[in-house]
């Protein structure tokens, strides 16, 4: 019984402890903020295109450098970990509960992000990963909420086989010539992830980018446009160090391979326009 | 302002008193996770899923619940049943919905806090993580998650039960497969007359089983290691090859071809047929496998070439004691009957 006793007490005090300071903080919520440092939000939009073309999934036509015909019907990748660099240098890290984005072409709410709290200043760059990083790639399901999550937004971008999330998809359909068997169209399937293993090294297919504005984004108390807009071309998903042939490789997952198409399109984004 | 923050002080300090005490008198009779004394350290994270009485209570009902499959014929106990060590008793590779079948052999769920990897080839690797495997499996319980958390969230009782758990309004992939975690995690099987024996019941084991733990010992416990009966690892033992690689699935290495997780040896006699296929149906044809019949293959266990070397009385000693791993506490113990 004493010991029952002994433990209310000390869950009291933790308890008590807690509530006083919520308290403290609920009542005097300026002296929470340190006044000095100002924030504002920042957008980033990322458009998607096949080359010069704006990405329409299910209909428009596209080809890639071996002419090539085909549709697109999924794009989808994960943005996480942002980093914003000022002009003199110093950079900003983005916190990182709420650094991750999951982007669909399908979801055009998705391709516009809002980063909020960011201190003001003059920012010239961008860095963020393409993937999930490998540290919450292995936190328990609990800390992976929002677009991290595999009962929600990420249901389809998971392998539950293989514990990790799918860092990018592609999903096209070959053209049928007139007269041709739709029934024998293989889809082009472009499934890659890999974070790089819990204990001993496997495939790590996380790919950091690095996008400098070529111009100052002053960012103010003031401002309520602040917007990076990036070009997202997923053509160069298929194309750049390593030419993907629709034909002889539709399908790519978890193989060596896969590590040719990450460093295909972690060349895939662009600065379109910086808006104060 | 003062008089405000005294007043909601003193309101929250009541609420507490009553919280605190509510809570003791639930928990009262319920145990929760408990390690044996001679069982290495837990690999399960408790600190961000304690086991408590409503979520291993919400687990348990989960796991009996067709509701986490597409059509809600299938549940996790239809194929991992109690008596069997929560395998599938005599089912070589199990069938799913629609009467589909699988590739591999359902495992035993026991001392799964212990456990580093789940699924044959380790591709799993927290336990919260593992529950998706079958819900989602085209062949198993072919469900879409969100819809699982759907349909758990149109239920009141599902709601009530998440809400006593978790202190949660609705239920969400990370409770649900935590609440699973919590009833899997005290399926703890320590209680075989092997253990009577370790704990200082001589007598517990009789001398032909204690001829058979020496030779267990000497030949098979390098991987299979007491006190749970495995490594936490992945060998290639030497069986005909097919077309399932492996660990060489996950890793994409080829040095882990054919080489699946080491399977506990506890509750072994009532969890057959055995191996990651299912293809061998009795201990006799597993021990005649290691003792003369290894395949050979470049990864091969170093230790397994050539065969271990074990006469067939040998054989039937080290069944035998295989045999002591039975704990029937365990496999009747109503606390994780449907």
């Amino acid at each position: 019984m004493s010991i029952y006793l002994n433990l209310i007490q000390k869950k009291l005090k933790i308890k008590l402890l807690i509530l006083i300071a919520i308290l403290f903080i609920a009542c005097d919520p300026e002296s929470a903020v340190n006044p000095k440092a100002k924030t504002n939000k920042l957008s980033i939009e990322f458009q998607h295109f096949i080359a010069d073309s704006l990405l329409v999934l299910n209909s428009s036509t596209y080809s890639n450098s071996l002419e090539q015909n085909f549709t697109v019907d999924k794009f989808n990748y994960f943005i996480s970990n942002i980093i914003l660099e000022k002009t003199d240098g110093t950079t900003f890290t983005v916190p990182q509960d709420s650094s991750y984005f999951l982007i669909k072409t399908s979801n055009k709410a998705s391709q516009k992000i809002t980063l909020f709290n960011i201190p003001i200043g003059n920012y010239q760059k961008i860095k963020f990963t393409i993937g999930v990083d490998s540290a919450r790639s292995c936190m328990p399901a609990s800390f992976r909420k929002g677009s991290l999550d595999v009962g929600g937004a990420a249901a389809d971008m998971y392998w539950t086989w293989n514990t990790g999330y799918i860092f990018l998809k592609l999903q096209c359909m070959p053209i049928i010539p007139k007269g041709g068997d739709s029934s024998a169209a293989i889809p082009y399937v472009y499934h890659i992830g890999g974070f790089g293993g819990l204990n001993n090294p496997t495939l790590n297919n996380i790919r950091e980018v690095n996008l400098n504005f070529n111009t100052t984004l002053p960012l103010t108390e003031n401002s309520t446009t602040a917007k990076i807009i990036i070009k997202t071309d997923a053509l160069k998903v298929l194309e750049g160090s390593t030419q993907v042939n629709l034909a002889t490789t539709p399908t790519v997952m978890l193989t060596p391979f896969s590590a040719n198409i990450a460093n295909n399109y972690q060349n895939m984004f662009s600065i379109i326009q910086i808006i104060n | 302002m003062r008089s405000l923050k005294i007043i909601s002080l003193f309101f929250i300090f009541i609420v507490s008193i009553v919280s605190c005490t509510k809570e003791i008198n639930t928990e009262a009779s319920f145990k929760g996770f408990e390690a044996p004394m001679n069982f290495p350290l837990v690999r399960y994270n408790f600190s961000a899923n304690p086991v408590n009485k409503a979520g291993f209570e919400l687990g348990k009902k989960l796991f009996y619940d067709g509701i986490l499959s597409r059509d809600g014929s299938i549940s996790c106990g239809s194929c991992h049943q109690q008596s069997a060590a929560f395998s599938h008793l005599d089912h070589s590779i199990s069938h799913g919905i629609d009467d589909k079948l699988g590739n591999r052999n359902a495992p035993v769920i026991q001392n799964t806090a212990w456990q580093q990897y789940f699924t044959w080839d380790g591709g799993v690797f927290h336990l919260d993580d593992f529950p998706i495997n079958p819900i989602t499996n085209p062949v198993e319980m072919d469900e879409k998650m969100p819809h699982v958390i759907t349909k758990l969230n149109s239920n009141s009782t599902y709601r009530a039960m998440f809400k006593k758990a978790f202190n949660k309004d609705s239920a969400d992939y990370a409770s649900l497969t935590m609440a699973l975690s919590q009833f899997m995690n005290m399926l703890v099987s320590n209680q075989s007359r092997y253990d009577a024996y370790i704990a200082g019941n001589a007598t517990a084991l009789s001398e032909n089983e204690k001829v058979g733990m020496n030779l267990f010992m000497n030949k098979c416990n390098s991987c299979h290691t007491a006190p749970l009966f495995t490594d936490n690892k992945f060998h290639n033992t030497g069986l005909a090859t097919g077309t399932d690689l492996g660990r060489a699935t996950v890793t994409t290495l080829d040095s882990d071809l054919y080489k699946f997780k080491t399977p506990t040896l506890r509750n072994v006699e009532v969890s057959y047929p055995y191996n990651h296929n299912g293809k061998m149906n009795t201990l006799d044809a597993v021990l005649k496998h290691y003792a003369s019949d290894i395949k050979p293959g470049t990864t091969v266990d170093q230790r397994l070439i050539g065969g271990l070397g074990l006469t067939a009385m040998e054989q039937q000693q080290i069944i035998a004691f295989l045999r002591t791993l039975t704990d029937t506490k365990f496999l009747t113990d109503t606390r994780f009957s449907e």
